[in-house]
């Protein structure tokens, strides 16, 4: 087993690095390099370059120099300093030229929580429910939670946050937008801050879980239906188990394997399926920030994003493979 | 109408007029219909028929494990307890806990499949203490000690290790085995074993029948061996009943039923199983296929197949089970012209 988790972890570091790499291509693909764009907009803006400064940076992430040398440079800056390159950000937004690193730690937090806590809300309501499916197939309680769930999957995201912000205001005149309220937004974490965070963090992952529960209610049931059909449960029951014991503890356990080795997409998923959601609810997540940098061209930070996100994905791939090794003894090999 | 069973000793358990249908869309499958026989203690039971015929649903309907939407719609099944009262298992709730302490405690199943029957991701102490722990003991030292005598019973080298193992290290045949083990952990009065040499090999089969043959002098259980393999029931089998299309169509001793098979279907059946030392040149069959269950007309079974059967007679009546030698009941009107009354 731990032998298993050490070559895992191993092979996790040639993966990273040709990560890097393919996220440093996607930052190089457009024309023109961060400097060129930085001299163009000093310029169109009738302000003076100032030459030490420009050549401080030149010296900083290589530029000019050949792109393999830019990369090490960039990588060196990351591992070293936390540098990822600086954004572009040239259309008066709130991170106009601002470091790429500092505007991922600013919002992979809040995208992590939200994601982690919807998550924690679609198992914890879509697994009884799968399984009380199963157990009562094509019952009315079934056909129920499938037609609620086909409703839940069918309403787009966006268009769910914009009705449950419209229900909140109307009956409470509370606005639901963002995550805090404007006296924490730039507070720094405290107690009172991560409270505030709960009045508000609810509608989010409202929105999210509707979708998600529908979809893994499917799998859950689906899975269960499998195995529930299986000899070994009939052996359970034949030794005289009664049927809640015997359901916990054989079908549903391995039931829960396919799920478990989903853990690693749910990051890209969220961000993904988060960003129009997080746009409506005026959200700091990373799923709007990457959709502008795209559309802008702000590559070290559209790169970047993709490289964290890519990395993350990687790790809870990793994760979802130690829990399954953990779980299914059929995965250790010997 | 039903075969006496007041003969040796008091039967184990004794299954009068049992009915299994299922509510199909179809139709009404009656899958066990109107099904009558007795084991003794220390007697080995053959229960021998085509594939469809009501084997498996009569084993599954002793443990109530029938899966819906089969029913038992009639019958008595009389289990004597090991403390001597006598429970009629038809009657009981198939999930309570009345049913519930006597599976796997006092009548345990060895199932034909080796390969599925084990969960793959527990291990084979995990799941070989589950019925002791249930049922014998609440020590799990003391479950590990019996789990462990257990494996050594049924020949499996290097029990201790072989404990933390899981089924995927395992053959099927060593699955069986395990299987075995589970199934004698709680010293059963009847165990009922369903085809469980099926699915295995030749030689592996020679020796998972002679564990089982073995552990039933040895505990002195009564034993339902259902197979479709008439060499089996030949060797191992005091009594046997033939089945056909859910009822028995002939029951006697194994030496009566091989020796002088009286029903048309036993014949064919003894006639197409090939043996050493006769030249054939080809197999005999039984012409024709089993039909399903679903609202056939009142007849004799066999009736569509049977190249002896007497028209007027065995195609608009139901033969009854009637002794026609001692200890040898035959369901045909070739040898009895008494007919099933009409329920």
């Amino acid at each position: 087993m731990l032998r298993i988790i050490v070559r895992r972890i191993f092979i996790l570091i040639p993966m990273l690095l040709l990560l890097s790499m393919i996220s440093f291509i996607i930052i190089q693909l457009p024309p023109g390099d961060y400097l060129s764009t930085y001299i163009l907009r000093l310029e169109s803006q009738g302000l003076v370059v100032d030459e030490s400064e420009i050549s401080r940076l030149e010296q900083r992430y290589g530029l000019g120099r050949p792109l393999y040398t830019q990369y090490f440079r960039w990588m060196r800056n990351f591992i070293v300093n936390g540098d990822l390159g600086r954004s572009f950000g040239s259309y008066g937004s709130s991170y106009d030229n601002k470091p790429v690193a500092d505007i991922i730690a600013e919002r992979l937090p809040a995208t992590m929580i939200i994601s982690i806590v919807s998550t924690i809300v679609v198992w914890a309501i879509a697994i009884p429910i799968g399984i009380y499916s199963a157990t009562h197939q094509y019952s009315l309680t079934d056909y129920l939670s499938i037609f609620i769930g086909f409703i839940g999957l069918a309403i787009p995201n966006f268009l769910f946050a914009i009705i449950i912000m419209w229900i909140v205001f109307a009956q409470t005149g509370h606005a639901v937008t963002g995550l805090f309220s404007l006296e924490f937004k730039h507070a720094p974490w405290s107690i009172a801050k991560v409270i505030d965070m709960l009045k508000n963090v609810w509608v989010p992952v409202l929105v999210l879980a509707t979708a998600g529960t529908a979809g893994l209610i499917r799998v859950m049931r689906a899975n269960l239906l499998d195995e529930l059909n299986k000899q070994y449960v009939v052996t359970a029951r034949a030794k005289g188990l009664s049927e809640r014991r015997l359901l916990w503890k054989y079908p549903v356990r391995i039931a829960f394997n396919p799920i478990f080795s989903t853990i690693g997409w749910l990051l890209p998923a969220m961000v993904g399926g988060e960003a129009l959601v997080s746009i409506v609810l005026n959200l700091q997540t990373i799923g709007p920030v990457l959709l502008t940098a795209v559309l802008r061209q702000d590559m070290y930070l559209a790169g970047s994003i993709i490289m964290i996100l890519s990395a993350l994905t990687l790790i809870g791939t990793l994760i979802s493979d130690i829990a399954l090794v953990w779980l299914d003894p059929r995965i250790r090999y010997d | 109408m039903a075969p006496p069973s007041e003969s040796a000793g008091r039967p184990v358990i004794e299954v009068r007029d049992l009915s299994v249908h299922f509510a199909l869309d179809e139709g009404t499958l009656k899958a066990v219909d109107g099904l009558s026989f007795a084991i003794e203690q220390g007697q080995m039971f053959g229960l021998i028929g085509e594939s469809g015929c009501g084997k498996t649903v009569t084993a599954q309907s002793l443990m109530r494990l029938v899966p819906t939407p089969g029913r038992i719609v009639q019958g008595q099944i009389n289990f004597r307890a090991e403390k001597g009262d006598q429970i009629d298992l038809a009657n009981v709730d198939g999930t309570g806990q009345e049913i519930r302490a006597i599976r796997g405690n006092e009548i345990a199943m060895i199932f034909q499949e080796p390969m599925s029957s084990l969960s793959p991701i527990h291990s084979i102490g995990n799941q070989l203490m589950e019925a002791v722990l249930l049922h014998v003991t609440r020590s799990k030292r003391e479950a590990y000690k019996i789990a462990l005598e257990m494996l050594d019973l049924v020949g499996i080298p290097n029990p201790v290790q072989r404990m933390e193992e899981y089924p995927h290290h395992f053959s099927g045949g060593m699955r069986q085995r395990v299987m075995i083990a589970m199934a004698l952990s709680c010293r059963p009065r009847l165990l009922i074993a369903d085809e469980p040499t099926t699915a295995l090999d030749v030689t592996v089969q020679a020796q998972i029948l002679d564990l089982i043959a073995r552990a039933q002098s040895q505990f002195q259980m009564a034993v339902l061996y259902i197979t479709h393999d008439l060499g089996i029931i030949a060797e191992i089998c005091d009594q046997v009943a033939v089945m056909y299309l859910g009822k028995i169509v002939e029951q006697g001793s194994a030496r009566n039923i091989f020796h002088h098979p009286l029903h048309p279907y036993t014949r064919r059946l003894l006639a197409s199983t090939p043996r050493i030392g006769q030249h054939a040149e080809r197999l005999q069959s039984i012409e024709g296929t089993v039909p399903i269950p679903i609202g056939l007309p009142r007849a004799c079974g066999f009736c569509s197949r049977c190249p002896d059967r007497i028209e007027g007679t065995c195609d608009s009546s139901v033969p009854a089970l009637v002794e026609i030698e001692e200890k040898h009941y035959v369901r045909c009107f070739l040898h009895d012209e008494r007919a099933e009354v009409a329920s």
